[in-house]
C-alpha cells in the first residue's frame, strides 16, 4: 500500500530475548495510519514476543534496535503510557483476575486514557452506556461486564472480551495476538465484525495469526511472514492464501535457498 | 509459669488500686469474680516464649504496656461527638465505649426488637445481675486463658446482649471500643457476652479504634478484649470484628464461641495493624449440625505484627467448619496464622476446611502459617492449604496495558485478593464499609474511625 503520511509505528532492527533465548533477530516493520498488517508465521517464530516488545516488554528484553511510535521512542514509555497513547494488545492468553469486575477494569482504563487526552472522567452511568453499546456490537450479554475479569470465561468468551476492551478503549494501534485461535466460525465472524467496526483512516491494526482463515473477514493491506525472528517475506493479501496452500515449510526452504 | 516477682508485685498493687478506686462501686458478686479471676491470672502468668500457642508473638512488650490498667475517665473529645461510627449501616443499636467506659452521649440503644435484653454501663455492675457471675467466663474459661483471666479481673464495663428464642434482629448491633490515650498509656479490658436463643438471628459488629487526638499525641494503648458467644439450637450469628487501633498499639482479643445443635456462626475478622495484634478465636461445636465459618483478613505495614490463632473443636459427629484467613503484608510486617482443628474420637462425618493465603507486598515482610490438625475420628473430611505469594506480574501487566497506572493496578489487585473476605459480609452496605476501611489502610491514612465514614 502506498501512503505518504508518516508511519504510526516504525520497528527497526529489533533483537529481543524471551527467557534466555534470542527470539527476534533484527525485525523491521512499518505501519502507517489506517493500515491493517497481518503477521503470520509458524509457532516459535517470534510473533508473541513482538507483541510483548511493542506493548510493554514484560517477558521480553530488547537487546538491539529501536521502535518509534507516533514519533516517540517507544521504549521510553511504560506499559500504561503506551496504552494512554493509544496502543492496545488483545492478549493471546487473557489473564483471569478474580475479584476485579470487567466494568472496573474498563472504566479505570478508559478514564486513565481520557485523562491523558484531556477529556473529562466518565461517571458510572455514562460509562455503562458506552460499555453496553460496545457489548451489543459483539453480541455479548451485558451481564459479562459485572463478572470478574476473564474469570471462569470460556476460551471464546475471553477472546470476545479482549475485543470488547478494544472497542471501549478505541486505540490508535491495536495488536491482536492470535485472537482467532480457539474460536469457532461464528465467534470468529463476530470478532471480525468488532475489528471492522473500528477500522478508520487514522487507526491501524497488527493482526497476528497462525491461520489464513481470519483474514477472510479482516482483510489486510499487508501480509508479513515472520520466521526465525525476522520478517522473511511481505506481500498483499494473496500471500496469506499462498501460505495456506503451501504451508510454512515451503517458505523456509525458499528463505534458506 | 509464674510472673517475675517484681512484675507480679506491680500487677497486684495495680489490681488493688483498681478494686478500691475505679472498680470500687461494684456488688459483692463482681468483687468475688474479679478476685477469683486474679487468682487464675496469677497461676498462669503471661505466656512466655516457650509456650507453644505463643510461638509467633513475643509477649514481653505486652507485659510492659499492661500498666496502668485501671480505666480512666476522659472527657469526650469534641471531634468524636460528630461521628457516627457506622460501618455503612446508619440505623440500629450502637454502643460506644471510651477508654473502657460506656459513653451514652455517643451511643444509641434504639432499634432493638422487643424481648432483646441489653445490659451495659453501670447496670453491668449491679446487684441485680448477680446471675452473670455464673455465666461470664463459661465459654472463655479464665482458668485456661491468662489474658481472659486478666480481662475478668478488671471487669468494669462492657455489655451483655440476649436475643430470645425466635427473634430476628434485622439491623446489626454495633459497638465501638475507642481509646483516647492523651498524654498517657491506657489499658482497657472490654467484655462482651452475646447469647443467641433458639432459632434467633443477629449480626454483631465490634470495632476497636483509637481517637485521632490520642493518635496524634502519640499515646499508646493496650486492649485486652474478650467476647463470648453462646449459640442455642438453630441460632445464626454473624460476627464482625474490626481492629484498627493503629500502628503503636497492643491488642489481645479472644473470641470464644459455644454452639448447640444446628447453630451457625459466621465471622469476619479484620486486622488493620498494630504493634502487636493477637487475635484468638475458639469455637466449640457441641452438638450435631453445628457449623462455623471463620474469615479473617489482615493488612499490615511498617513493623506491625498480627498473630491469628484459631482453635475449632469438633466434639460430636456431623458438624462443619471452614476457615479462610488472608494476609496482605507490606513493609517489615509479620503475619502469622495458626489454625488448630481438633476432631474428637466419635466426631464422625466431620467436615473441616482451612486455608491461609498471604500476599507479600515487600521483600522484608514475613508470613508464618501453621495448620494443626488433631484428628481422632476416622470418617472425616479435613483439608488445609496455605499459599504465600506476590502480586501476579502478568495480571499487573494486563491492567497496565489497559492504561491503568502501576499504583492503581496494585491496589486493584490487593482489593481483589481481599474481596473474598469482604464479600462474606453479604450485606452490600457492610461489604462497602469494610472495603473503605481497607482502602484507607492501603492508602496509608491513619486508622481513624472517621475514615470509615
Amino acid at each position: 500500500m502506498t501512503n505518504d503520511t508518516n508511519p504510526l509505528l516504525s520497528v527497526r532492527g529489533v533483537h529481543a530475548t524471551a527467557g534466555d533465548k534470542l527470539v527476534l533477530k533484527g525485525l523491521d516493520l512499518e505501519v502507517k495510519p489506517g493500515e491493517v498488517h497481518a503477521i503470520m508465521g509458524p509457532n516459535g517464530s517470534g510473533k508473541s514476543t513482538l507483541a510483548r516488545v511493542l506493548t510493554g516488554n514484560v517477558g521480553a528484553d530488547v537487546t538491539a534496535g529501536e521502535v518509534l511510535y507516533k514519533g516517540q521512542d517507544l521504549f521510553e514509555l511504560a506499559p500504561e503510557e503506551r496504552a494512554r497513547e493509544g496502543m492496545f494488545l488483545a492478549f493471546q492468553y487473557p489473564v483471569e483476575i478474580p475479584g476485579i469486575a470487567n466494568s472496573t477494569l474498563l472504566r479505570e482504563g478508559l478514564n486513565a486514557i481520557r485523562e491523558h487526552r484531556g477529556q473529562p472522567e466518565l461517571d458510572a452511568i455514562d460509562f455503562l452506556q458506552i460499555a453496553r453499546e460496545k457489548a451489543a456490537v459483539l453480541e455479548m450479554d451485558p451481564a459479562m461486564l459485572n463478572r470478574a475479569v476473564n474469570y471462569g470465561f470460556s476460551g471464546g468468551e475471553k477472546k470476545r472480551n479482549e475485543v470488547l476492551q478494544m472497542l471501549v478503549l478505541e486505540p490508535s494501534l491495536a495488536i491482536l495476538d492470535e485472537t482467532d485461535s480457539g474460536l469457532d466460525i461464528d465467534a470468529l465472524k463476530i470478532v471480525a465484525k468488532g475489528v471492522n467496526a473500528l477500522r478508520s483512516e487514522d487507526r491501524s491494526f497488527i493482526v497476528i495469526t497462525h491461520y489464513q482463515r481470519l483474514l477472510d473477514y479482516i482483510v489486510p493491506d499487508v501480509v508479513h511472514v515472520l520466521s526465525d525472528g525476522k520478517i522473511v517475506r511481505s506481500g498483499d493479501k494473496d500471500l496469506a492464501l499462498e501460505l495456506e496452500a503451501k504451508g510454512y515449510a515451503w517458505l523456509e526452504e525458499g528463505a534458506n535457498a | 509459669m509464674s510472673l517475675a516477682t517484681a512484675q507480679a508485685t506491680a500487677f497486684e498493687a495495680d489490681f488493688e488500686r483498681f478494686e478500691q478506686a475505679a472498680g470500687a462501686s461494684a456488688p459483692a458478686w463482681l468483687h468475688d469474680l474479679r478476685r477469683q479471676a486474679m487468682d487464675h491470672f496469677r497461676a498462669q502468668g503471661i505466656p512466655g516464649p516457650k509456650h507453644e500457642d505463643w510461638l509467633y508473638t513475643n509477649t514481653t512488650p505486652l507485659a510492659k504496656s499492661l500498666l496502668p490498667i485501671a480505666p480512666r475517665a476522659v472527657e469526650v473529645p469534641g471531634s468524636l461527638a460528630a461521628h457516627r461510627f457506622t460501618l455503612g449501616v446508619e440505623e440500629g443499636t450502637r454502643l460506644v465505649f471510651l477508654n473502657g467506659r460506656y459513653e451514652p452521649s455517643l451511643s444509641s440503644t434504639e432499634g432493638l426488637p422487643e424481648g432483646v435484653v441489653l445490659v451495659h454501663g453501670a447496670a453491668l455492675r449491679d446487684e441485680e445481675h448477680a446471675d452473670l457471675r455464673a455465666e461470664l467466663g463459661t465459654v472463655a474459661d479464665p482458668a485456661k486463658h491468662p489474658f481472659a483471666a486478666l480481662n475478668m479481673a478488671y471487669l468494669y464495663d462492657g455489655f451483655v446482649l440476649r436475643v430470645p428464642k425466635g427473634v430476628v434482629v434485622e439491623k446489626p448491633v454495633q459497638t465501638l471500643f475507642l481509646h483516647s490515650p492523651v498524654g498517657q498509656a491506657v489499658a482497657v479490658h472490654p467484655r462482651v457476652l452475646v447469647v443467641a436463643g433458639e432459632n434467633s438471628r443477629v449480626t454483631f459488629i465490634e470495632r476497636y479504634g483509637i481517637d485521632c487526638i490520642g493518635a496524634l499525641a502519640g499515646g499508646t494503648c493496650f486492649t485486652n478484649a474478650v467476647t463470648e458467644y453462646v449459640l442455642h439450637q438453630g441460632a445464626h450469628v454473624r460476627a464482625m470484628r474490626v481492629q484498627h487501633e493503629g500502628t503503636n498499639t497492643y491488642h489481645v482479643g479472644l473470641t470464644a464461641v459455644q454452639q448447640a445443635r444446628d447453630s451457625r456462626f459466621d465471622s469476619i475478622s479484620l486486622s488493620l495493624g498494630g504493634a502487636i495484634d493477637r487475635n484468638e478465636t475458639h469455637v466449640a461445636l457441641q452438638d450435631t449440625g453445628a457449623e462455623c465459618n471463620l474469615n479473617g483478613l489482615y493488612v499490615l505495614g511498617n513493623e506491625e505484627h498480627v498473630d491469628n490463632h484459631t482453635v475449632i473443636r469438633h466434639e460430636v459427629p456431623h458438624c462443619k467448619s471452614a476457615q479462610l484467613y488472608k494476609g496482605v503484608l507490606g513493609g517489615k510486617s509479620n503475619g502469622a496464622f495458626t489454625g488448630r482443628v481438633v476432631v474428637a474420637p466419635d466426631a464422625q462425618k466431620t467436615v473441616a476446611d482451612q486455608a491461609n493465603h498471604t500476599l507479600l507486598l515487600s521483600d522484608h515482610a514475613v508470613a508464618e502459617t501453621r495448620p494443626q490438625l488433631e484428628i481422632y475420628a476416622d470418617d472425616v473430611q479435613c483439608a488445609h492449604g496455605a499459599t504465600i505469594g506476590r502480586l501476579d506480574e502478568e495480571a499487573l501487566y494486563y491492567l497496565r496495558s489497559r492504561g491503568i497506572g502501576p499504583r492503581t493496578a496494585r491496589n486493584l489487585l490487593v482489593h481483589a485478593f481481599a474481596s473474598e473476605i469482604t464479600e462474606a459480609a453479604e450485606d452490600p452496605q457492610l461489604v462497602e464499609g469494610l472495603e473503605m476501611l481497607i482502602a484507607s489502610r492501603l492508602e496509608g491514612r491513619a486508622n481513624r474511625p472517621e475514615d470509615a465514614q
